[in-house]
């Protein structure tokens, strides 16, 4: 049976789909799976319509599907029933005629029911023959070729090689090419066509820029924002290092399998890459991604607070890596794909099992190294003065602990950075600053390395279990903090967690009492922190009920040892200059191991009602036995299930997202749901094809390269008629449609148009530049500068409460969720800013200052502009209409008395040509 | 034309227009400003209500921070009697955790219109409209917080990053003006905690963003041309216009659509200036208002409300006021109630008053859904000793016009003004309930977003045909 111009059924009737029963089951999964799916607890009649089993099953009346027989198939009966109340769906639109003609004809055929598409391993494809064998460049050509042979489609011409060049460089780098590019490419092309398309393709994806532009691409799948948002827009700190780690990745071509470990455990990984520019531990940054999330400052409930902070990782991890939307099943088993709730819990567990900190990179163990030549010192020089030193008493072995709830041992605990690197055993003597001292019981000290180690080391975590958390410490510059369930937001605003963050600057022994009773029975750890010139030590954590000083557990006597003080001082002068050459470290926001932890099923997604627990592992979907760890997180061995070649969907959703990034659409059209609710693939066979290569070598660089270099990307965007009246969606890709330039790629334009562009790379971002109109709380005090410095978008400040209203009325993504697929949007206030923003008018003036001095003739003036702002020569009518504008708008100009009225006319004309669509619409 | 009769025809193509027009690109945009069309429609927008809606626009007037229920709308008079004395019933978290003793109100309530609503010394103005209102005691949030509560009453999740239910109305309905934005914000001065997030088109396009206008000055950010004199724009743009026509020899779509929108962008240059002069107005409605009220605040507010029916006379289809900032703080009275109250009061009474009454005088108010709604409430125990904090368990809202029965009461809190009990409204209800008057059914208005068809109610909401006409 054929179905008419059904433009989903079109690649089903040219054999290109995987079958009818992809399209089936979309329509199901759309229709039907809500009351009849996955989700055991509002199924409807306990009928399922997701499973072969369901589907075959028998009611009173018959069976739902009787392959081969539509007439006796309930299923076909329930949805054309005249009685609306009895008819399927019971709510919503009806099925359509040509939804149940596709029913019937499924029916009819057998009723084959196959695993979902997306989740069957992928599959090595052999390229189709074709007719027209002159056409394809690469093997991908075949399969559009292909497609459209079978539907009788022509492919479009290609395009110009002068808008081919424009288009390759917005593509892969945002930015168009400058006149020499452009000249060169036209000599070379004229000689070799394939030569220079490679060239500048190489030279393209050899650019530092092109990490700039296609790391933009990813920073909208992890939601990256640089504040927090909420009431007062706090900042998230350090969160700009994860973006140049993006920009690095993409530049270096890291292999994406390795791309995504470094991402979930880059913090795991036994072989951590070195920043050959920096010496920094370049495995790690990547990490900071889990954190990019907004956050609010005083949740009254703060577990449920914890539980969304977990739901929006798990929802970007499970989008933007798999396609999947695991989130959906935080409340119920997924209603339309099978990702049971206990999947949701099962990888809530890993980030249970994880915390949140900002690490303490050492530029090439330079800090560590500057340490080990101090302690070589120190041994040489100053141990002597107290080796002598008689030993204490002591009657407590390990003291530092938390007296009601577990052993103290100190393996247990978690150090970070430099400075905590053992303890002090009970009755050793030891040099803090410029004093020797002998303690009665056993220490954590910051400053035994020394004053300028920095770190934090925190506890194992615990249940609090008293009114009161008690410290008996000493320090300087220092502080202790308690994290409950995982909250840090009371770093800006104490209200509600007032107690939590304690500084310790008294060094002589004293106790600290923190004021937790309000949260008894919730998961906490300690954090101790020494993150400058400072330290800290600790003798003893315990609980009690009331504030006042508890009864430790061992007294705690100190002395100060005799010694030879002057010649303390001496070898001390020795030792400063030492120390005063240890750098600071680098910090970074990043991910560390915790106590290792399951996380309970909430049922109905509330926190309060806790169901089983659940182990660690990987969604079941993937099919990957991913090995439990009761010792770690486990989040190494989850990394490595998703960056698996034999993961069904690692392969397939990158493949597709550069694809849908270079082609405009993807291959599936919902980049980020591969599940039964997205749209199947126009072309499953070339996914695959794409996805097998892309797993060879994971390089997304050569994946660039394959598609841009095809014939395929190489063509026009003015169909072939008869192609554009059969196919009008163009879903056989007969031509390439014309895009818009995204949001930065406008800005940046503008930027390289004018030659006003910075090309400095990397840093702190530029601080936004804020409006009369961008108001409310959290707005920073100043306002950033109006052309950013002529630095690229990516480089400017991400503040959720403040986001570019240029930016914005271009469609940049709320930084919220994974967005593989920015809306283009085609609106007045576009427009609006180009004719009236005063950043868009400034450059045009710098434009034409420049253009003053650079060219004296106005045709030549007139031809640098067309080839900096649109790659190509304008017509003589263009020359004419540019010149006579000229001519008018500067005795306008003059008859106003302005000064300079030739240089205001050339701004205003290019004004006029950045206004022309041209401008931001790339056929 | 649709039967309705207020949805505008398709958008002429660019060509059709050029070929109506001799002038090139300034002419043909004056042209449109005085009547030919083009039409902002809603971009992938249904733009065809479900069924015959009730009303045709929204003023939603966001009373930031929570004005207290007890003080306003849902007197409590066990109050008065355990002033003073330990809350008795079960507390639930708050947001500063300083909860001190049952509070009483410290204004008087007195009976208003023929229906008789009960309404508190802060709003004499307002109690003149009383038979207007239909006043729901039993609203509900999910959140004690600010932003979430604000993220929750505007897009239904308490999170940023979903769409306004101004965007949505834009993208269900399309426009109505060919000039001005579809959804628009009227900023007073306070941005609502959670920024600009909250007037968001989301995963809708930004089309349907709100379009922030400030109640002063020029109004709209991008609207005045930078050039000293119109005529240099006009040069400029239609230089544009050629330069386009000449390059773009072939037909495409997106950029028919873009010049389309470039022609309506010149318009807006007008008529954002022209819907600020209100000086035009007379006398009466100045005073009524408040525009020359002694107290600043008032005029700014008076300014939006008054600008408020200016938009929806023009067609635009969602109109949000916030307040303005009043000595001391929004409507978030956590000490010093009585003051801060007062004073917010007195921004927003005069105005609102007038704006009902100009509505109904104007025959707009059974067209304009006009709705009066905060985050949360306020607690009926005390915060420290003067002031209240956040309450999400029950509190009052209003709306009037557009389809909703004025003069009546729906539901309840129990005696101590704490908890929604009888018929508890929640957010996704309200939501549900505006979109039906518009002529949207919220289960049917979705999008196909990250897996799932994403609705304004979520999967929440019900119609509250209870308050309907």
């Amino acid at each position: 049976m054929l179905i008419l111009p059904n433009i989903l059924a079109l690649p089903l009737m040219l054999g290109l789909s995987n079958g009818e029963a992809a399209e089936v089951r979309s329509l199901l999964a759309s229709k039907c799976f809500a009351c009849h799916g996955p989700d055991a607890e509002t199924r409807e009649a306990g009928l399922r319509l997701d499973t072969l089993d369901g589907q075959r099953s028998r009611s009173r009346s018959g069976s739902i599907i009787m392959p081969g027989d539509p007439e006796a198939s309930l299923l076909l009966k329930r949805v054309q029933h005249e009685d609306p109340d009895r008819r399927m769906p019971p709510e919503g639109v009806p099925l359509t005629p040509d939804e149940i003609a596709l029913l019937t004809s499924w029916i009819e055929s057998g009723a084959d029911w196959p695993t979902h598409w997306a989740w069957e391993p992928v599959k090595e494809i052999e390229v189709p023959e074709i007719e027209g064998t002159e056409w394809p460049r690469d093997d991908l050509d075949h399969f559009i070729l292909a497609g459209l042979e079978a539907a009788n489609l022509q492919p479009a011409d290609d395009t110009s090689p002068s808008n081919w060049l424009r288009r390759v460089h917005f593509d892969l780098i945002g930015l168009p090419p400058d006149e020499s590019v452009q000249d060169d490419f036209m000599d070379s092309f004229r000689e070799d066509p394939d030569q220079a398309r490679k060239m500048i393709v190489d030279e393209l994806l050899a650019s530092d820029h092109f990490g700039e532009h296609w790391g933009r691409h990813w920073l909208d799948l992890v939601r990256y924002a640089e504040t927090c948002g909420h009431e007062f827009d706090y900042p998230i700190p350090h969160a700009w290092r994860y973006r140049d780690w993006v920009i690095r990745a993409f530049n270096a071509d890291v292999p994406y399998d390795r791309f995504l470990v470094e991402h979930v455990a880059g913090d795991l990984v036994a072989d951590p890459r070195i920043d050959p520019a920096t010496s920094l531990n370049d495995s790690l940054p990547g990490t900071g991604f889990w954190f990019l999330a907004q956050g609010t400052h005083a949740p009254v409930d703060v577990r449920q607070d914890e539980a969304d902070r977990i739901a929006n990782q798990i929802g970007v991890f499970g989008k933007a890596f798999s396609g999947m939307t695991i989130d959906c099943a935080r409340c119920h088993d997924h209603k339309f794909d099978p990702i049971p709730t206990q999947d949701y819990y099962a990888l809530s567990g890993y980030l249970q099992s994880s915390r949140r900190r900002n690490a303490y990179l050492d530029p090439g163990g330079e800090i560590e190294e500057r340490l080990r030549q101090l302690a070589e010192q120190k041994q040489i020089l100053t141990a002597p003065l107290y080796s002598a030193a008689a030993p204490m008493d002591h009657s407590i072995e390990n003291d530092v602990m938390l007296v009601e709830s577990f052993e103290s041992d100190i393996d247990d605990w978690f150090p970070d950075g430099q400075a905590f690197d053992e303890t002090i055993p009970a009755g050793h003597a030891y040099l803090q600053d410029d004093r020797i001292l002998q303690a009665s019981s056993g220490l954590i000290h910051s400053g035994m390395r020394s004053s300028r180690a920095q770190g934090t080391i925190r506890s194992p975590s615990f249940k609090i279990n008293g009114d009161y958390l008690h410290h008996r410490v000493k320090g300087r510059a220092s502080r202790i903090r308690v994290i409950i369930d995982g909250f840090i937001m009371n770093e800006y605003n104490p209200l509600l967690f007032e107690d939590c963050l304690k500084n310790v600057d008294n060094e002589e022994w004293h106790h600290i009492a923190q004021k937790v009773g309000k949260y008894q029975g919730h998961t906490a750890w300690i954090e101790y922190s020494d993150d400058g010139d400072g330290w800290i030590a600790i003798d003893e954590i315990r609980f009690s009920d009331d504030a006042g000083e508890p009864v430790w557990t061992g007294p705690l006597e100190e002395l100060e040892p005799a010694h030879d003080q002057e010649q303390l001082e001496a070898y001390l002068q020795t030792l400063n200059e030492m120390e005063s050459s240890i750098a600071s470290p680098i910090r970074v926001l990043a991910i560390m191991d915790g106590t290792p932890e399951d996380e309970y099923v909430f049922i109905r997604g509330d926190h309060k009602q806790v169901g089983p627990r659940i182990t660690r592992s990987a969604p079941s979907i993937w099919g990957m036995p991913t090995p439990s760890s009761p010792d770690s997180s486990g989040r190494l061995e989850l990394a490595k299930s998703l960056a698996s070649p034999d993961n069904p969907l690692t392969s397939r959703v990158m493949a597709n997202r550069i694809w849908h990034h270079l082609m405009g659409k993807g291959i599936v059209t919902t980049v980020d749901d591969f599940g039964a609710m997205g749209q199947p693939p126009t072309h499953p066979e070339l996914l695959d094809h794409l996805a097998t290569r892309f797993q060879s070598d994971w390089s997304m660089k050569n994946m660039i390269r394959d598609v841009v270099l095809s014939r395929t990307y190489g063509m026009s965007s003015q169909p072939d008629a008869g192609s554009a009246s059969a196919d009008p969606a163009n879903e056989l890709w007969h031509h390439r449609p014309t895009r818009r330039l995204n949001a930065e790629a406008v800005r940046d334009a503008i930027l390289t148009t004018s030659g006003t562009l910075n090309t400095e790379t990397g840093g702190p971002p530029v601080a936004v530049h804020l409006t009369g109109f961008m108001t409310g709380r959290g707005r920073p005090g100043a306002s950033g500068p109006l052309d950013g410095n002529g630095r690229r978008t990516i480089y400017q400040e991400v503040r959720r409460n403040f986001l570019s209203p240029l930016l914005l009325a271009f469609d940049f993504p709320l930084p919220s969720e994974t967005a593989g697929k920015r809306s283009i949007s085609n609106v007045p206030a576009q427009s609006l800013i180009l004719m009236n923003d005063p950043f868009v008018h400034d450059q045009c003036h710098k434009w034409a200052r420049t253009l003053q001095e650079e060219h004296d003739d106005p045709e030549d003036r007139v031809m640098a502009m067309y080839r900096m702002a649109l790659a190509r020569y304008p017509s003589e009518q263009e020359q004419e209409l540019a010149l006579d504008f000229i001519k008018e708008q500067s005795q306008a100009h003059r008859q106003l008395d302005h000064e300079e009225p030739e240089l205001a006319a050339w701004a205003d004309l290019g004004h006029a040509i950045i206004n022309v669509k041209e401008f931001i619409y790339i056929p | 034309m649709h039967p309705c009769g207020r949805h505008l025809d398709a958008p002429l193509s660019r060509r059709d227009m050029l070929a109506r027009s001799a002038g090139g690109f300034g002419s043909v945009a004056l042209a449109s400003l005085f009547g030919n069309s083009i039409v902002q429609a809603g971009t992938g927008g249904i733009t065809l209500p479900h069924h015959v809606p009730r009303a045709r626009s929204v003023i939603f007037l966001y009373m930031d921070g929570g004005p207290s229920q007890m003080d306003t709308f849902d007197p409590k008079p066990r109050l008065i009697k355990e002033h003073g004395n330990p809350f008795p019933m079960q507390i639930e978290a708050t947001q500063f955790d300083d909860n001190g003793m049952t509070l009483q109100s410290p204004w008087k309530f007195s009976h208003h219109g023929e229906c008789g609503h009960q309404i508190s010394e802060l709003f004499p103005h307002v109690a003149t409209c009383a038979d207007e209102l239909c006043i729901v005691r039993s609203m509900t949030s999910k959140f004690s917080e600010h932003t979430n509560a604000n993220y929750f009453l505007h897009t239904g999740l308490g999170l940023a990053g979903r769409p306004s239910m101004g965007a949505w109305a834009s993208y269900g309905l399309g426009s109505e003006t060919r000039d001005l934005p579809s959804f628009v914000v009227l900023n007073g001065g306070l941005t609502p905690p959670g920024g600009l997030d909250c007037f968001s088109s989301g995963f809708l396009p930004a089309t349907h963003q709100g379009s922030v206008l400030k109640p002063d000055g020029y109004g709209m950010a991008h609207v005045t041309p930078a050039e000293v004199r119109a005529s240099l724009q006009e040069r400029k743009l239609e230089l544009t216009g050629r330069l386009d026509d000449v390059a773009s020899g072939q037909q495409d779509q997106a950029i028919e659509a873009a010049i389309a929108n470039q022609e309506m962008a010149f318009r807006m240059q007008w008529a954002v200036p022209e819907l600020m002069q209100i000086e035009g107005e007379s006398k009466l409605t100045r005073d009524l208002y408040g525009l020359d009220a002694s107290y600043e605040p008032t005029k700014i507010f008076g300014r939006q409300c008054l600008l408020a029916r200016r938009l929806v006379e023009r067609g635009v289809r969602f109109v949000e006021l916030t307040c303005p900032a009043v000595n001391g703080d929004r409507w978030d009275q956590h000490n010093n109630l009585r003051e801060g109250h007062e004073n917010n009061a007195r921004a927003v009474d005069q105005p609102i008053a007038g704006l009902l009454k100009d509505l109904r005088a104007r025959g707009l108010l059974d067209e304009t859904l006009v709705v009066w709604a905060a985050e949360f409430g306020r607690t009926p125990f005390a915060q420290g000793s003067d002031g209240r904090d956040h309450n999400p368990f029950g509190y009052s809202i209003w709306l009037a016009g557009g389809g909703v029965q004025g003069g009546m009461t729906y539901g309840s809190t129990d005696e101590f003004g704490y908890r929604a009990e009888e018929n508890p409204l929640e957010v996704h209800d309200l939501h549900a309930t505006m979109l039906h008057l518009l002529g949207l059914d919220h289960t049917r208005l979705s999008v196909p977003v990250g897996g799932r068809d994403m609705r304004l109610t979520d999967v929440h909401g019900h119609v509250v045909s209870d308050i309907l006409i």
